[in-house]
């Protein structure tokens, strides 16, 4: 029987896990969506923590935040960035109120860690409390949208970094195939000869392309809103600390970030999101393109076209001995439709915001987070799975541009 | 298509090319580039 402990807000009394660092509203968006079983990504939850030190560090700059208070609140955020109590970020992804709710459930962890730090018992929210203390001079409607940018852009790094070795890879692949001549098809039907290298060397372009398209889109995401608050007009938060928590958070994140040019803009249009969601539709796009033409190239061994040999890399069947399929390049393309979904997803809700805010940031981040990630990880395995071990069939292409009408 | 041969077959069948500007106009290598090439007699 877990032990419980009780604990009070504006709505009435509510039980919480006594060995919770979360408290009674993080409870009650618990009851209220149980929508996906899907956590808070870690990089979020870590930027979070980032957004949370450098607010209490700037809070206490200007005068406003108690320094026992404000210390006892950046260790707690420290701890967080060091790994601890990840488990303690508990609500959906997906969630009414533009993030509401996984902005209290950081206050309350870092409150009530911060309540153990100076020697209190969870839930004394006299002590420190987790909306004037770890929420200061803050809204959701800024910590969220910045924390989720700095997650986004921690995560793109990783992307890039595979994309890179994507092109490499591909580069590497029109060098070793140049002097392989095979039939060009158009509409599916013989067309005149083209070098095997070509093929890949058109690959190995179109992800520099999204190369260069990603980095772009993300260019914008460095622009922040903390210290706008509510609506923009920075309501509650004081002009030295709005410079001082952009100044703390570029130097917590490692990131270039600066803020936002018009802070009203910056709160109520996600505009920069759909641009680098689409960046990312797009390579989508271009991955599946390439993941087709391998399978189509590789169909076979005796009944297809058989240009090219992708790597085996488990039995394909369960019903016929030595069946071996691309599943590789199959996974590409199911990676393809769901960022595309996402995306999808993902313009519907940044034409949903009305007035000073869009409050349907939560499913914005869930997807784009979703999506930087599995490009990532399926860019990864293509590349060492799939395109690396790619053979040729030489002698296959020779044949059948020998036998082709496409040679006049 | 119909006959079922390929095409420097039937080129040489009609004696349309010598072999030597058959393998030159035929090679498949140089119809992968743009680089033009004329028939020297």
């Amino acid at each position: 029987m877990t032990e419980l402990r009780f604990e009070q807000d504006l709505l009435g009394t509510k039980e919480v896990p006594k060995d919770a660092y979360y408290g009674i509203q993080t409870q009650r968006a618990l009851e209220n969506f149980p929508i996906t079983g899907y956590r808070p990504h870690r990089e979020l939850i870590l930027a979070l923590a980032m957004v949370k030190k450098a607010a209490a560090l700037a809070n206490m700059k200007v005068g406003q935040l108690d320094s026992k208070i404000g210390e006892a609140i950046v260790e707690a955020a420290e701890e967080i960035l060091e790994g601890k109590f990840i488990d303690e970020f508990v609500v959906d992804v997906i969630q009414g109120g533009a993030g509401t709710s996984l902005n209290i459930n950081t206050n309350e962890v870092i409150a009530n860690r911060a309540i153990e730090i100076l020697g209190g018992e969870k839930g004394n929210y006299e002590l420190i409390s987790p909306n004037s203390h770890v929420n200061m001079s803050q809204s959701t409607n800024d910590v969220f949208p910045t924390a989720a940018r700095i997650a986004i852009l921690k995560l793109t790094k990783n992307l890039l970094s595979e994309l890179e070795e994507l092109y490499q890879a591909l580069m590497a692949k029109s060098q070793e195939f140049d002097d392989i001549i095979k039939m060009g098809r158009t509409h599916l039907q013989d067309a005149v000869p083209i070098r095997l290298g070509q093929e890949f060397g058109a690959y190995a372009k179109a992800i520099r392309r999204d190369i260069l398209r990603i980095k772009t889109a993300s260019e914008a995401l460095y622009e922040v809103n903390m210290g706008a608050t509510a609506v923009g007009t920075g309501l509650n938060a004081n002009v030295e600390y709005i410079e001082s928590v952009v100044e703390n958070l570029r130097e917590i994140s490692g990131l270039p970030l600066n803020s936002a040019e018009n802070m009203v803009d910056a709160t109520q249009n996600t505009d920069t999101l759909a641009a680098f969601s689409g960046s990312l539709k797009i390579l989508a796009l271009n991955l599946s393109k390439i993941a087709n033409d391998l399978r189509l190239m590789a169909s076979g061994p005796r009944a297809g076209l058989s240009e090219i040999k992708l790597p085996p890399v488990q039995p394909g069947s369960s019903i016929m001995p030595g069946k071996v399929n691309p599943v590789i390049a199959e996974v590409v393309n199911q990676v393809a439709f769901q960022v595309i979904g996402n995306d999808h997803t993902v313009g519907l809700a940044v034409k949903a915001g009305q007035l000073e805010l869009n409050v349907m940031e939560p499913v914005m981040i869930f997807n784009i987070i979703q999506s930087v990630e599995i490009l990532t990880n399926v860019i990864q395995v293509f590349r060492e799975k799939c395109i690396v071990g790619i053979t040729a069939n030489r002698e296959r292409c020779q044949a059948m541009v020998e036998r082709s009408v496409g040679i006049i | 298509m119909s006959t079922d041969k390929t095409v420097p077959e039937i080129i040489s069948e009609k004696g349309v090319l010598t072999p030597e500007e058959m393998e030159k106009v035929l090679c498949p290598r140089n119809m992968t580039e743009p680089s033009g090439f004329a028939i020297k007699k």
